[in-house]
């Protein structure tokens, strides 16, 4: 059934934002079941994308009363985060340019019903998706896929400087701008050290097919920094894993293992089965190494980095050294070493291939 | 009796494959039969929905990706087909995914270290040791990468290489069944059951893994120590609390134990649960309990099953089928080459029944490779080498056993033995007091057929020396094996008939 946030198109909001197109495959995120992708212009005809909440889509849940609390609960605490990281300037996560409400009425709406309020964020306009980026016939330069990874790297430690974790840093939500910057994007499915949401409960919160395995057999670390931004240390890992071969690693692993291992099917501890992951991990990595050519001056480092930051093991996990250092104090999983490594083979890269393409 | 008998004593040791064939041979799985419930995903529906909008390769590929993970591959074959055809833009990595998903897959055969019968040719297995050593300097915290470098180090006898790999897998995955089972059965390979045992109580997973138990169960027994977790697998066998091809072994550990213990009807019971859906291992032992006036048979159809080249040599020996039992030796010894237990009984059957030297000494050097120390095979090569006439190196090898400190049911063998190289050197009368000693060992009076094979041997060389007390010790050994349903003592017979002929042939000359 149509509900109001079907009825953007063509409409001018209050705030004077012009509705112009839906999207169906968005340059920006739709992030979760109950919102849609526009494209609307500015009162000065700047392009940009408004994402719509669908509240009345909660009211056709099998509980109304729950469902609307808790879409309430994640619309707060993203709009609460992206305004967080707009007044903290982050730089390399997408900024939020307003957030308003629009009161709709649904024409076919049985006996024409009361206006329907359109819950809405209004975001700067990326240019494309990593997702759409990376095709599985052509895959982004390599010094593309570093620099995408070194700004992806920046926006997620941006995001744990005030103690949220992404959680859900998969391709179609780091976006690339028309500077060329990528941003992190979709902090629907965030968490915030301290602050409830409603996906607390569940082993994964964002999208299982890019989650780290501890997750996905139901190791839930109660710490903050283990569970939340261990995963995210993972998902930039999974993030670069997906640069090189076009798959999440979490597939390539999955992949690897027994079927009788395999996390749909196995209901022992996860340390039991944490043997044959590493196997698996081992032989998915050695997929990752054989897609990177030889001769790349970057190949051990970028491979280095994608077997610690994918470690199955969550007390694995990360740089040794930040390990080492921050261990019992701090974030274990501080991505700072990342970036500057992936900033240094991102320039080496380039270099590459450049001298490449000019032999 | 000069060889030492093979399996006096099994017990349901783990079997040490590597990773990938125990994984294959499903013994990895989860134990528990409970079944999990498949969650529902909105993300893969939206996928679905993309797909049936977009039939791109893009597309394809998330999708195939969700369906590998969540798994739900077979919902998503339009994709997968989509991914694997050759003339898809994909590239060759999701390619090769998409095909090990419609099946192409070449599954992976449990390794091969193309070992061949007779000499161990250790060049394969230090290629295999190349292989792994590259792979762990990749990939240092794969667990199970170390336990496979570490059973090659086995294979070749290098015990220090061994005993350092394994220990590092022990570090990685302490609470692993594959690096636990395969670190015990190691530890109980270089005579240190206690430390198996150790190892075993000291992992929270034994309380849990029927597998682990069972592995407790068996070292306990090797080790002479009671089981801790012996009543553990008990009540869980009682409540059905794992699946059958989980609890296999653990049926067939319990039953041994009862075995020992005497409680046939109880035993007999376990053993046949154990071969509800079994390992070829449990086939193994409940093949050679059978052998144990159990009143057990195990049903020939699971003799057929991949792999189970233990329980056909057995069948085969108990049969007296003596040229299959050889080669099914040969072929449990390429299975398992950490084990000295196919090459003592390919070396048994050789010596005892064919009296065939050479057969005899290739069995128990290969043996000796990975078990120099082991008096059974240094008994069996001493025979081998004065079988083929070179009756002073047999007396080399044989002096570096000393026969009181060695185990109980190999002193028969090893007095025999001596008895055999004092008669091919001239010396029938030690020779004699010798086979006397083998043949009134204590053992004996456990095992009538050690007794019967002593006192046959004895016929036998005293037949080939031609001593006047000839005639008495045939007759005293056909005495001793009357109403013996041991298949060696027909080979036994027909040996001492070629031997006379031999004799009257040479005489006649």
């Amino acid at each position: 059934m149509p509900t109001a946030k079907d009825f953007l198109v063509g409409r001018t909001l209050s705030k004077g934002w012009k509705v112009t197109q839906k999207v169906t495959n968005p340059t920006g995120e739709t992030g979760g079941h109950f919102s849609s992708g526009y494209l609307v212009e500015s009162p000065t005809g700047k392009p940009h994308f408004l994402k719509a909440i669908d509240f009345e889509a909660a009211m056709r849940a099998k509980d109304p009363a729950r469902a609307l609390q808790a879409l309430t609960e994640m619309f707060n605490l993203e709009r609460d985060i992206l305004n967080l990281s707009k007044s903290k300037r982050m730089s390399h996560v997408v900024t939020v340019i307003e957030d308003g409400t629009e009161n709709v009425s649904v024409p076919d709406a049985p006996g024409g019903g009361p206006a329907q309020t359109v819950q809405y964020l209004i975001f700067e306009l990326a240019h494309e998706s990593l997702r759409h980026m990376v095709t599985v016939s052509k895959r982004l330069p390599m010094s593309q896929a570093l620099k995408a990874l070194h700004n992806v790297a920046n926006g997620l430690r941006q995001l744990h400087g005030v103690q949220v974790a992404h959680q859900d840093m998969k391709p179609s939500n780091a976006l690339r701008f028309v500077d060329g910057v990528f941003k992190v994007c979709d902090v629907g499915r965030a968490s915030m050290k301290g602050r409830a949401a409603p996906h607390d409960g569940l082993s994964v919160a964002g999208e299982r097919t890019y989650a780290p395995p501890e997750l996905l057999y139901g190791q839930v670390d109660p710490d903050f920094v283990v569970r939340r931004l261990g995963c995210d240390a993972y998902l930039l890992g999974s993030l670069a894993a997906f640069l090189i071969t076009g798959l999440p690693m979490t597939a390539m692993i999955i992949d690897e293992l027994d079927s009788a291992a395999r996390p749909t099917v196995w209901t022992g501890t996860y340390a039991a089965v944490l043997g044959q992951v590493r196997a698996a991990y081992a032989r998915a990595l050695d997929r990752v190494a054989n897609d990177i050519p030889t001769e790349a001056p970057y190949r051990e480092e970028l491979l280095q980095c994608i077997r610690q930051l994918c470690d199955p093991d969550p007390d694995l996990r990360g740089h040794p050294v930040t390990r080492a250092t921050l261990a019992g104090t701090g974030n274990v999983y501080d991505l700072e070493r990342y970036i500057s490594i992936f900033d240094r083979l991102a320039l080496e890269a380039g270099i590459h291939e450049r001298r490449k393409a000019s032999r | 009796m000069s060889i030492s008998q093979p399996d006096a004593e099994r017990r349901l040791l783990p079997r040490w494959r590597p990773s990938e064939a125990t994984i294959f041979a499903g013994e990895l799985a989860s134990a528990s039969t409970v079944e999990k419930e498949r969650e529902p995903d909105a993300h893969f529906e939206e996928r679905k929905l993309e797909w049936d909008r977009e039939r791109s390769i893009e597309v394809a590929a998330e999708l195939v990706a969700s369906g590998i993970v969540l798994g739900r591959l077979n919902e998503v074959e339009p994709a997968v087909r989509m991914l694997a055809d050759n003339a898809s833009d994909a590239n060759p990595s999701i390619r090769a995914v998409a095909r090990r998903a419609l099946g192409e897959r070449a599954v992976a055969p449990p390794e091969s270290l193309g070992l061949q019968p007779g000499r161990l040719d250790p060049t394969p297995v230090y290629s295999h040791i190349s292989a792994l050593r590259r792979h762990v300097h990749l990939h240092p915290r794969d667990a199970y990468a170390w336990v496979d470098l570490a059973r090659l180090y086995t294979i070749l006898g290098q015990t220090p290489s061994a005993d350092r790999t394994i220990r590092v897998a022990l570090e990685l995955a302490p609470e692993d069944r594959f690096v636990l089972r395969s670190a015990a059965r190691y530890l109980v390979h270089v005579d240190d059951p206690q430390a198996a045992q150790r190892l075993l109580n000291g992992a929270r997973a034994t309380r849990v893994d029927p597998w682990l138990i069972a592995a407790e169960i068996s070292v306990a027994q090797v080790a002479k120590r009671r089981s801790v977790t012996a009543s553990l697998g008990q009540r869980g066998l009682d409540h059905s609390q794992w699946a059958p091809r989980s609890s296999s072994e653990l049926a067939g550990a319990l039953g041994t134990l009862l075995l020992e213990d005497g409680a046939m009807q109880k035993a007999r019971q376990l053993f046949r649960r154990s071969l509800e859906d079994p390992t070829e291992n449990a086939i193994a032992q409940a093949q050679w309990a059978s052998q144990q006036s159990l009143g057990l048979i195990v049903p020939a159809p699971l003799l057929n099953r991949p792999a189970t080249y233990e329980a056909r040599a057995l069948r085969a020996r108990l049969e007296g089928l003596w040229d299959a039992a050889i080669a099914r030796s040969w072929e449990w010894t390429e299975f398992e080459p950490t084990s000295s237990r196919p090459l003592m009984m390919g070396s048994y059957v050789a010596g005892v029944v064919f009296g065939d030297g050479a057969t005899v000494l290739e069995f128990a050097e290969r043996g000796l490779y990975a078990e120099p120390h082991n008096a059974s095979l240094l008994n069996n090569k001493a025979v081998g080498l004065a079988y083929l006439g070179r009756v002073s190196e047999a007396a080399i090898i044989l002096a570096k056993v000393v026969i009181d400190t060695s185990p109980n049911f190999t002193q028969p063998a090893l007095y025999a033995t001596t008895g055999l190289l004092a008669f091919r050197g001239g010396n029938p009368v030690t020779g004699r007091e010798f086979y006397e000693r083998a043949a009134s060992h204590p053992y004996t009076q456990r095992d009538r057929s050690v007794r019967i094979l002593a006192l046959w041997h004895l016929a036998l060389e005293e037949a080939r020396a031609l001593t006047d007390q000839a005639d008495a010790a045939v007759a005293r050994a056909e005495r001793a094996s009357k109403d013996s349903k041991l298949a060696e003592v027909a080979a036994l017979r027909k040996r001492l008939d070629e031997i006379k002929s031999k004799t009257t042939a040479q005489r006649d000359q």
